[in-house]
C-alpha cells in the first residue's frame, strides 16, 4: 500500500501514495484548511461528522502515519453560582466597607442585620482571617482594608466556564476561590488530531481522487467513476471457501460402466429389491437347501410372493429341478418346495434380474443392469449390507464360451483394464463358469467379475433355446481399488466433506 | 469358499510337484486360488462343487491327473466284511453307509488334517451336519463287524463319549459334552436319538460325537468310515470322497451290506458313472472344433481325470470318477473338458457390435436432468443405502416400512420408503461441516404394494435439502420451479398446503402436476429435529421419478 519513494534531505520521509477514501480525505482537507492542531471536537463540527465516525476516520489517518492524536487532560473551571453573587464584592469586602462607614466599629448584630445572616458570618470570619478587622466584646473594630479586585477578576473570568490555564492554576487567589468552592472545577481528556506529516505533503495528498473499492453502475451511468481511483487487490489473501455442485463420484463410476454396455449395444433393465426366492434362486437351478440360501446369507422380509402369474414358470422349475427336466440333467432329486420359493426376500445379486427379464425371450438379447443387492453382512471396511451388482447377460443363437470371454475381455479393456486373465470358476447356474482377474497398477491383481454359461438346467427353466453367456461383478471392489480407497463405508456419504473434497481430477484413474 | 492348509512340501511331495511357483499356478488351472501363508503353509481355496478335494489327498491326486503324472483308476472293492442292520431307519437320519480303507499310516500331521477334512465336509457339503454327518473310526477297535442303526432310548442307553473313559446316558452326552451341546438337537426324535452299535456298544452317536472305543490315534492303521444323513446320495457321495482321499496312499477298501428294510445296498459304490457327451454339443458350447481335435480333448479329460472309454467325432463315451458328484449333465463334463485344454489356450471369439437405436424419453433421462440442474444449483450429489435403522423410520415416518426380518444390527433392519429419512440421517452427521450443507440423492424407496404380486415396489425419487442457520424455504422453492421448468411443466405446477406430520404444520406442500402428487416439500419440524439431535434447521423436497416420467409423456408424448 505504501511506497517508499525518496530520500528528503537527509531524512527520510515516506511519501505516501496512500490511497484515502472520501471520507479520510474529507477529514484531511480540513485538518489541512484549519493549518492547526484541531481539537475532536471541534473537528467533528468542522466536517458534520459524530464524533464516533470521525473517531474511526482519525483511526485510520492515524494507522497510515498521516496524523498524530494526543490526549491532554483539562482543567475547567467555573464560577459557582454562590461565586456569582460576589463579582460585585466578596462578603469580607462588603462587611470591611460597612464597618468603614459605620465610623470604624459596629456590633455584630448590626453587621448581621445589615448583610443577612450568611454574608455575615462568612464575612466577618474571613475579614478577621485577613486582618481587616478586630472583635472586642461582639464589636467589630476596623483596621485596614485592600479590595480583592484579583478575586473578582477570576470570578468573572470563569463565569462562564473556561479551561485554566498554568499560572492560574497555580495562583493561590485561585486555589482560595476554589477551596471556598466560589469556583468548581473538573478534569476532561481533550483529543488532538494533528498533523504527523509535513504540511506540504498534507497538501498534496489532498488534492488526490478518493479511492473506491467497488465499481457500481451508479458510477458508469453517472460518469463519476472518473472522481476515483480503484483500490489495488491483496492477492495474498485466501478468498472464502466455496464448494460446486458435484456428482457423487461413485455414481460417475457406475455411469462410466452404463456407457460402455451401452456402447455394446446392452438394454438397462431393473427390478425391485424384495422379491421371491424364485427369481434370486431358483430360476437358477439353485438348489433349495443350497448355503448360500441360509438364513444367515440373505436378508429376508415378512411374506411370501403371489406366484399365480407366474405358472409356466414355476411348473417348469419344479420339473428340472426335481428330475432334471427334459435337458438330459439329473437334476437335484429332491422334492421342490413352492412355498420356499415363494419366500419374499431382499435380492442378494442382480443375476436375478437378468435372468428374469429373459424368461420367454427370443434370440437375440442383451440386457444389464447395475443396481443394490444385499447380504447379511455387518458393516466393516471390506463388507457392507448393501452394495451394487453389475449383471449382464447375452443371449444369442450361436453363442458360446469363446464368445463370452471375448465379451469379457473387450468390457475388461473399456473400463481401462488392459492386463487380465481368466480362471476357472464354480457357480451353481453356470458351466463352464470363470473368474476375471484384472491388473490394477498400484495395487495388483484383483478378481474383478464372475461368468459364465448359463447351464442348460437354467435354459429351459427360463424358457429360451438359445445359449446365454452372464457375468456378474461387485462395483464398489473395483471403484475402491482404482480410486485407492480402502474402507467401503467412504463410498456411502457418511462423511459429506469427503464427497464433496473428492476432486474430478481423481476418476480419471487408469483411463 | 473351503480353505485346505497344509504345508506347502508336503502337498509338493504328495503331488510330486516341486516348483512352488508352478504348483499354484496349476492349482489356478484346477479353479483354485492359493496363498503362501507365514511358516511355509500353502492355504488352497477350493470351489464347492470339487468335494473330492476339500482333501490334501484329493487335491494331490486331482494335480497328478493335470500332470499325466497317472490316469484315473478305481480302488478295488476287497470284499464286503460289514453289515448293517437298519430294521428302523431313524426318523431325522434315515441313510447310512458304511466302508473301510486298510493300510492308512498315520502321522500326527495327516491325523489332523484327516480331521480338518472331515470338519470341512461337516461344515459346508453336510450343511453343519444336518445334512451328512462323518464318523471316523480305529477299525481294530470295533467291537464288532455286525453293525446296527437305529434311534435309542436316550435314558436307557450308555456310551463312553470320546476322550473320556466313563460311561454316561446318551441324554447327559447330548447336554454335558460340547458336541451334544451343538449338536444333539439335530436329530433329536422326542427322547430317542441315533445311534450307530456294534455288539450292544455305542460306537457313534451321530451327529453329535464317537465313541471313545474306537478313537482313531496316530498308531491306527485301518480306518473304519460311517456316514449318515438325510439324503441317500449325498451320503454315499461323501463317502466316496473320503475313500478317494484314504487311499491315496495304497490300501484296500472293504464294504458294508446296508439292510434296509425295503432294500439292500452294498456301500460304498465305487463303480463310475458312464456318461455320452455329443461332440457337436462340446464343440458349440464352447466354440471349439471339437470334431477335429479329438486328441486334445481325449488328453483334456483325462487330465481332469476321466476315463475315456470311445471317443471319435461324434461323441464321447467316458467314465466318471465314483468321487465326483458335481456331474449332473453333460455340460458339467464339457467344462472339464476347457479346463484340461486351459482357459489361455482357449482364445477368445470377438462378438460383433449391436449398436442400438435408443428411443423415448426414459427413466433415467428424466433422472438425468434432475441431477444436471442440482448439480448446477451447487447440490453435493449423496450415495446413501437402502437399509436404515427403525429408529429414523419412527421419527421420519412415511407409510408403512418394510423391516428385514434377520437383520444383523438395529442400524440396518429396515428399508426407507422416502429418500428423506436417508438424507437427514446424513444430515445429522454432518452437523459440523461449514454450511450452508446442500446435498441431493437420486435413489430407490420401498414402497407397499398389497396388489402387487411381491407386495413391495420400488419407486426412484429425488430427495434434496438444504442444512443451513436458518430455513431456506425460499431457495428450496426456487430450486423446485427450477427442476420443473427444464420439463416445460413450470406452468402446472401446483403447491398445496399438505399434511406430513414431520413437517412444521403450515410450512409444508403437496406438489401436484396435472392435479397428480408428484412429491413434497417444506421445513421439517423442530420437534422431529431434537429428537434426532440435530440443531440446524432442515428445509427439504422430494418427488418422485416415476411420477414426473409419466406426468411428462403425458404432456408431450
Amino acid at each position: 500500500m505504501f511506497n517508499s519513494k525518496t530520500v528528503l534531505c537527509g531524512v527520510t520521509v515516506i511519501v505516501l501514495e496512500a490511497q484515502l477514501s472520501k471520507s479520510e480525505l474529507d477529514v484531511l482537507k480540513k485538518i489541512v484548511e484549519l493549518n492547526r492542531d484541531v481539537d475532536f471536537g471541534e473537528l467533528a463540527r468542522g466536517t458534520s461528522l459524530s464524533e464516533e465516525g470521525l473517531s474511526s476516520i482519525v483511526e485510520l489517518l492515524k494507522s497510515k502515519g498521516i496524523v498524530e492524536v494526543a490526549e491532554k487532560s483539562i482543567l475547567i473551571a467555573k464560577t459557582s453560582e454562590e461565586g456569582l453573587s460576589y463579582l460585585e464584592a466578596l462578603p469580607e469586602e462588603k462587611v470591611a466597607k460597612f464597618i468603614q462607614e459605620h465610623g470604624g466599629s459596629a456590633s455584630i448584630e448590626e453587621i448581621r442585620k445589615f448583610l443577612g445572616e450568611f454574608v455575615a458570618s462568612i464575612g466577618i470570619s474571613w475579614a478577621v482571617r485577613r486582618g481587616w478587622i478586630r472583635i472586642e466584646r461582639g464589636v467589630a473594630k476596623f483596621q485596614s482594608f485592600v479590595p480583592l479586585t484579583r478575586h473578582r477578576e477570576i470570578l468573572a473570568l470563569f463565569a462562564n466556564g473556561k479551561e485554566v490555564d498554568e499560572s492560574i492554576r497555580n495562583s493561590d487567589v485561585f486555589q482560595e476561590l476554589v477551596k471556598r468552592k466560589l469556583i468548581n472545577i473538573s478534569v476532561t481528556k481533550q483529543r488532538i488530531v494533528k498533523l504527523a506529516i509535513p504540511y506540504q505533503e498534507a497538501l498534496k495528498l489532498v488534492m488526490q481522487k478518493p479511492v473506491a473499492s467497488k465499481l457500481t453502475h451508479e458510477m458508469i451511468a453517472s460518469g463519476n467513476w472518473k472522481n476515483y481511483v480503484f483500490k489495488a487487490y491483496n492477492l495474498e489473501a485466501l478468498p472464502p471457501l466455496i464448494y460446486p455442485g458435484k456428482r457423487h463420484f461413485f455414481k460417475d463410476f457406475v455411469d462410466m460402466i452404463r456407457d460402455v454396455m451401452e456402447d455394446l449395444g446392452f438394454e438397462e433393465v431393473k427390478d425391485d429389491y424384495i422379491i421371491p426366492e424364485l427369481w434370486n434362486f431358483d430360476i437358477l437351478f439353485q438348489a433349495q437347501d443350497h448355503p448360500s440360501r441360509d438364513i444367515h446369507d440373505i436378508l429376508v422380509v415378512d411374506g411370501y410372493a403371489d406366484l399365480s402369474m407366474y405358472s409356466d414358470v414355476v411348473e417348469r422349475t419344479r420339473r428340472v429341478h426335481e428330475v432334471g427336466g427334459f435337458c438330459g440333467s439329473t437334476g437335484w432329486r429332491y422334492k421342490w418346495s413352492y412355498e420356499k420359493a415363494s419366500k419374499l426376500i431382499l435380492r442378494s445379486h442382480t443375476t436375478a434380474v437378468t435372468a428374469r427379464y429373459l424368461i420367454g425371450r427370443k434370440p437375440p438379447a442383451r440386457l444389464y443392469t447395475i443396481a443394490r443387492v444385499f447380504r447379511r453382512d455387518n458393516p466393516d471396511p471390506r463388507h457392507s449390507p448393501e452394495f451394487t451388482n453389475f449383471d449382464g447377460v447375452i443371449m444369442e443363437k450361436d453363442f458360446n464360451f469363446r464368445k463370452l470371454l471375448g465379451l469379457l475381455a473387450q468390457i475388461l479393456r473399456s473400463i481401462g483394464i488392459e492386463k487380465f486373465k481368466f480362471k476357472p470358476a464354480y457357480f451353481p447356474f453356470t458351466e463352464p463358469s470363470v473368474e476375471g482377474y484384472g491388473y490394477v497398477p498400484g495395487y495388483g491383481w484383483i478378481e474383478v467379475f464372475g461368468a459364465g454359461m448359463f447351464r442348460p438346467e437354467v435354459l429351459e427353466i427360463l424358457g429360451v433355446d438359445a445359449p446365454v453367456g452372464a457375468w456378474g461383478m461387485g462395483v464398489e471392489r473395483l471403484a475402491m481399488v482404482v480410486y485407492g480407497i480402502d474402507d467401503i463405508r467412504l463410498l456411502f456419504s457418511r462423511d459429506v466433506e469427503f464427497t464433496r473434497s473428492f476432486p474430478y481430477a481423481k476418476r480419471f484413474y487408469v483411463r | 469358499m473351503p480353505v485346505v492348509r497344509a504345508r506347502l512340501e508336503l502337498l509338493m511331495k504328495l503331488a510330486n510337484v516341486f516348483d512352488a511357483e508352478m504348483l499354484r499356478d496349476i492349482l489356478f488351472k484346477l479353479k483354485c486360488e492359493t496363498e503362501v501363508e507365514e511358516g511355509n503353509i500353502i492355504a488352497v481355496e477350493v470351489q464347492s462343487d470339487r468335494v473330492d478335494m476339500f482333501s490334501v489327498e484329493g487335491i494331490a491326486k486331482a494335480i497328478r491327473f493335470y500332470t499325466e503324472q497317472e490316469k484315473f483308476s478305481e480302488p478295488v472293492l476287497k470284499n464286503v466284511p460289514f453289515k448293517v442292520f437298519v430294521q428302523q431307519p431313524p426318523a431325522k437320519r434315515p441313510y447310512i453307509a458304511v466302508a473301510a480303507v486298510t493300510n492308512v499310516k498315520l502321522d500326527e500331521e495327516r491325523l489332523k488334517l484327516l480331521i480338518d477334512f472331515q470338519e470341512r465336509l461337516h461344515a459346508t457339503f453336510g450343511r453343519n451336519r444336518r445334512k451328512v454327518a462323518i464318523g471316523l473310526h480305529d477299525l481294530d477297535k470295533l467291537p464288532s463287524p455286525v453293525l446296527e442303526y437305529r434311534d435309542v432310548d436316550i435314558d436307557k442307553t450308555t456310551m463312553i463319549p470320546l476322550h473320556d473313559f466313563r460311561e454316561f446316558s446318551i441324554r447327559d452326552v447330548l447336554s454335558l459334552t460340547e458336541q451334544g451341546k451343538l449338536y444333539g438337537f439335530i436329530s433329536l426324535n422326542n427322547s430317542f436319538h441315533p445311534a450307530i452299535l456294534s455288539n450292544g456298544k455305542v460306537i457313534s452317536l451321530p451327529p453329535v460325537i464317537n465313541s471313545d472305543i474306537t478313537r482313531l490315534t496316530e498308531e491306527t492303521r485301518n480306518i473304519l468310515i460311517d456316514v449318515t444323513g438325510t439324503d441317500f446320495d449325498a451320503v454315499n457321495s461323501v463317502l466316496n470322497v473320503i475313500i478317494h482321499a484314504l487311499t491315496f496312499y495304497g490300501g484296500e477298501v472293504l464294504g458294508a451290506i446296508v439292510k434296509y428294510p425295503d432294500k439292500e445296498v452294498t456301500t460304498p459304490n465305487l463303480t463310475s458313472k458312464r456318461m455320452r457327451i455329443d461332440m457337436g454339443f462340446a464343440s458349440s458350447w464352447l466354440g471349439i472344433d471339437a470334431a477335429n481335435n479329438v486328441e486334445l480333448v481325449r488328453k483334456a479329460l483325462e487330465k481332469m481325470g476321466y476315463r475315456i472309454m470311445e471317443i471319435n467325432k461324434n461323441f464321447i463315451i467316458v467314465d466318471v470318477p465314483y468321487y465326483r458328484m458335481d456331474i449332473l449333465h453333460q455340460v458339467d463334463v464339457v467344462e472339464d473338458i476347457a479346463m484340461g485344454i486351459g482357459y489361455e489356450n482357449l482364445g477368445f471369439l470377438d462378438v460383433e457390435p449391436r449398436p442400438i437405436i435408443k428411443k423415448g424419453f426414459g427413466l433415467r433421462d428424466v433422472a438425468n436432468i434432475v441431477r444436471d440442474v442440482l448439480i448446477g444449483l451447487g447440490y453435493t450429489e449423496l450415495n446413501t443405502l437402502t437399509l436404515i435403522p427403525q429408529q429414523i423410520a419412527e421419527v421420519i415416518s412415511y407409510g408403512v416400512t418394510p423391516m428385514v426380518v434377520n437383520a444383523p444390527s438395529n442400524e440396518i433392519n429396515a428399508l426407507r420408503t422416502s429418500l428423506a429419512q436417508s438424507i437427514i440421517a446424513i444430515l445429522k452427521s454432518s452437523q459440523h461441516i461449514p454450511q450452508p450443507v446442500k446435498v441431493f440423492e437420486i435413489g430407490d424407496v420401498v414402497t407397499e404394494c398389497r396388489s402387487c404380486y411381491n407386495k413391495w415396489k420400488n419407486e426412484l425419487r429425488v430427495c434434496w435439502a438444504i442444512m443451513d442457520s436458518e430455513t431456506r424455504f425460499e431457495e428450496l422453492h426456487a430450486s423446485l420451479h427450477a427442476i420443473i421448468r427444464e420439463f416445460g411443466l413450470e406452468k402446472k405446477l401446483v403447491l398445496r398446503p399438505c399434511n406430513i406430520e414431520f413437517f412444521v404444520r403450515g410450512r409444508c406442500a403437496e406438489i401436484s402436476i396435472d392435479d397428480v402428487v408428484i412429491g413434497f416439500m417444506g421445513e421439517i419440524s423442530p420437534e422431529k429435529l431434537e429428537k434426532l439431535e440435530i440443531f440446524y434447521p432442515i428445509t427439504l423436497a422430494e418427488i418422485s421419478i416415476n411420477a414426473l416420467q409419466t406426468v411428462h409423456s403425458k404432456n408431450f408424448g
